[in-house]
């Protein structure tokens, strides 16, 4: 993920400093920013900080930003527990510091317009919504390690769980299933999420981390009284080209290809500059990214116990 | 094997495929028919059934099943209101007669199952229709996964979104008729298309999340109008269902019905009502929608008339259209009880 953070805050003209345990020469290289030692020297350089770390690591490296006084970006989910994430916010509070969980696909045009119109009430009350997604397995081992991220549900899934909420509202029930298929040798899984929205609302959340080769796509369908809105990344592109010379390039399957429409990461990336500089609200608060981990993790939970997971006010359930 | 022409009865006019099949019917050219409609005369006035109904499809029309009983079908259609469907099945299986029942089977796993041993013990072939078993999409669907073209199936999304179907037939947002909402009328399609690609696999557990926030207006819907509903097969396959009628009144077309079957090595989405000339109609605020798919009652009838000739067991059978008024009862079930519902736990009646 750092690359495509990377790539948006050079767009928009930020001076890059890069830290990594591992060396960061490479990316610094590639984005014409500078090579940080460790993390004091980040934060000796840097006005804000971008964690794009393993989610394991999202408390320590927020808690030490917040600590050296800068405003913090923080790679969705927001972090592996809820323990951690409450944490995360308050210590953010007591420094008072900006804490954003980088749910990028609120900037993504689509989503945002389809937000719009069911703020605006065009479609009336939200009554069946279905959102999908679909991506090559990552080949960093950690995302596949269920104890490091989560696993699919609250590495890929955590961003249609935060679009239902975001659309429909805060959620009653979790139902989840999930299949991660071990036959003939190819990694593929799926795992579905249901929602029961305290409005009455229902929202189904399909993930898919598949073989490689995998393209990436994603998609939404919400109906309302007075209205429907669909939208299939599939379909609709605004290019297509057919040769006879050959396949095209393959893409790695593990990133959205942005096509034509504005990048949301640099959508993202002025949102937080701007909420860091002027005290104005982000699209996404780190409640909201708290809030979006808490129902990944009961949709774990449910597909661990077979069971429906009641959630309580707080997001929490027992 | 029959030769000869066959008679075929059709039993009730309440489902409006009955005009679809007479026409399927009457094409073949090798069948003769006869219809009766009995409900007709407390039928919703305004609602064309009966005589008039049969008139304008071309049946030859009488007035009771008595009658039509009397003329000795080799086979009769059950049309009738989903939960007169074992009441009509039983009387045409006793009558010797072949059953071709109206989705779904029935109302309860109880009235599905007496419907399976009545035509059983009489002897007769029972076919469930379910009409998109035979989309050219899902054949192809079918013989790509048969050919191992996208690996194992891991996992699968159907949708079966229509409008609230209360313009020619009410009986449909009735809950005794009807025996349900949207998650009656919808789910049974879907899964019976997943019981056709994953058999031998089984459900082995069912949850629905349903509500009744569209057309909750409407004081005619008591029941469901929005639903989800999720299976887990005995391999691990998991899918959902969704069930709801949440195609717009204004909407250009009844609604529509798509399924996502992911594998190991790919994926297939198939979308039977995706052919169509679309436009702008200067009359007509929806726009042109101009649908070329094929007509799925004329293959669904010759897989009817020809099992019969070849005296083989129709596909889709009864025990295909018994399994998905299980996963129906099952996520009644868990939506009443809000809970997961193990496959075979669900109320039998």
């Amino acid at each position: 993920m750092a690359r495509a953070h990377a790539a948006a805050w050079e767009a928009i003209g930020a001076e890059l400093y890069f830290y990594a345990p591992s060396g960061s020469a490479a990316v610094a290289d590639d984005f014409g920013g500078t090579e940080c030692s460790s993390l004091a020297a980040l934060y000796a350089a840097a006005e804000l900080v971008d964690i794009c770390a393993p989610t394991p690591h999202h408390l320590n490296l927020a808690r030490s930003a917040v600590e050296a006084h800068r405003h913090v970006l923080c790679e969705k989910p927001l972090s592996r527990s809820a323990t951690e994430g409450r944490q995360m916010l308050a210590l953010a509070a007591a420094h008072r510091r900006l804490l954003m969980p980088a749910h990028v696909v609120r900037y993504f045009p689509q989503y945002a317009a389809a937000h719009q119109a069911v703020e605006d009430g065009r479609l009336g009350a939200m009554a069946v919504l279905r959102f999908h997604r679909s991506g090559a397995t990552p080949q960093r081992p950690w995302f596949t390690d269920d104890n490091a991220s989560g696993g699919l549900i609250l590495d890929q899934l955590v961003h249609d769980i935060d679009q239902a909420v975001w659309m429909a509202g805060p959620v009653a029930t979790v139902y989840a299933s999930e299949n991660r298929s071990e036959r003939s040798g190819a990694q593929a899984q799926t795992a579905h999420v249901i929602l029961t929205h305290r409005s009455g609302a229902v929202s189904h959340c399909r993930g898919h981390w598949g073989a490689e080769g995998t393209a990436f796509s994603f998609g939404f369908d919400i109906a309302g009284t007075l209205g429907t809105l669909t939208y299939d990344s599939r379909k609709n592109t605004g290019f297509e080209m057919s040769t006879t010379r050959g396949a095209s390039p393959t893409e790695d399957g593990f990133m959205p290809d942005l096509g034509y429409f504005t990048n949301p990461y640099e959508v993202q990336a002025r949102d937080f500059l701007q909420a860091a500089q002027t005290g104005s609200s982000p699209r996404t608060s780190a409640e909201e990214g708290l809030y979006a981990v808490q129902l990944a993790l009961a949709a774990i939970r449910s597909v661990a116990e077979h069971r429906a997971i009641d959630v309580d006010d707080e997001g929490d359930h027992s | 094997m029959t030769t000869g022409r066959l008679k075929v009865g059709i039993m009730s006019f309440a489902h409006p495929h009955a005009g679809n099949y007479i026409s399927a019917l009457l094409s073949r050219g090798d069948v003769d028919i006869l219809a009766s409609d009995p409900g007709a005369a407390t039928a919703p006035s305004g609602e064309i059934r009966g005589a008039e109904y049969a008139a304008q499809h071309g049946a030859p029309y009488v007035d009771s099943y008595e009658e039509l009983f009397r003329w000795q079908p080799d086979a009769v259609i059950v049309c009738s209101e989903n939960a007169h469907h074992r009441v009509d099945a039983e009387a045409g299986a006793r009558a010797g007669a072949h059953v071709l029942c109206e989705k779904p089977l029935a109302t309860t796993v109880a009235d599905a199952r007496a419907i399976v041993d009545a035509c059983e013990e009489a002897g007769v072939l029972l076919m469930t229709a379910f009409p998109m078993r035979f989309t050219p999409m899902f054949e192809a669907a079918r013989a790509a996964i048969r050919d191992g073209r996208i690996g194992e199936i891991v996992g699968a999304t159907g949708t079966n979104n229509g409008k609230l179907p209360v313009g020619g037939r009410s009986w449909f947002v009735d809950s005794e008729l009807a025996g349900g909402g949207a998650l009656v009328d919808l789910t049974v399609h879907i899964a019976d298309l997943l019981d056709a690609v994953l058999a031998p696999e089984v459900p082995e557990l069912v949850y629905a999340a349903t509500n009744r926030i569209l057309h909750s207006e409407n004081s005619a819907v008591t029941n469901e109008t929005g639903g989800l509903v999720n299976v887990t097969y005995s391999d691990g396959t998991i899918a959902t269902i969704d069930c709801s009628w949440s195609q717009p009144d204004s909407a250009a077309s009844w609604g529509g019905l798509t399924l996502q079957l992911i594998g190991t090595e790919g994926s297939i989405d198939i979308d039977p009502f995706a052919l169509r000339v679309e436009g702008v109609d200067e009359a007509n605020a929806n726009g042109f929608w101009l649908g070329y798919g094929a007509n799925n009652s004329v293959p669904l009838i010759n897989e009817f008339i020809t099992a019969i000739r070849d005296g083989r067991q129709p596909e889709p059978s009864g025990q295909a259209g018994l399994r998905a008024v299980e996963i129906v009862a099952a996520a009644q079930e868990s939506a009443a009880t809000r809970s997961a519902v193990s496959f075979g736990e669900a109320p039998s009646d």
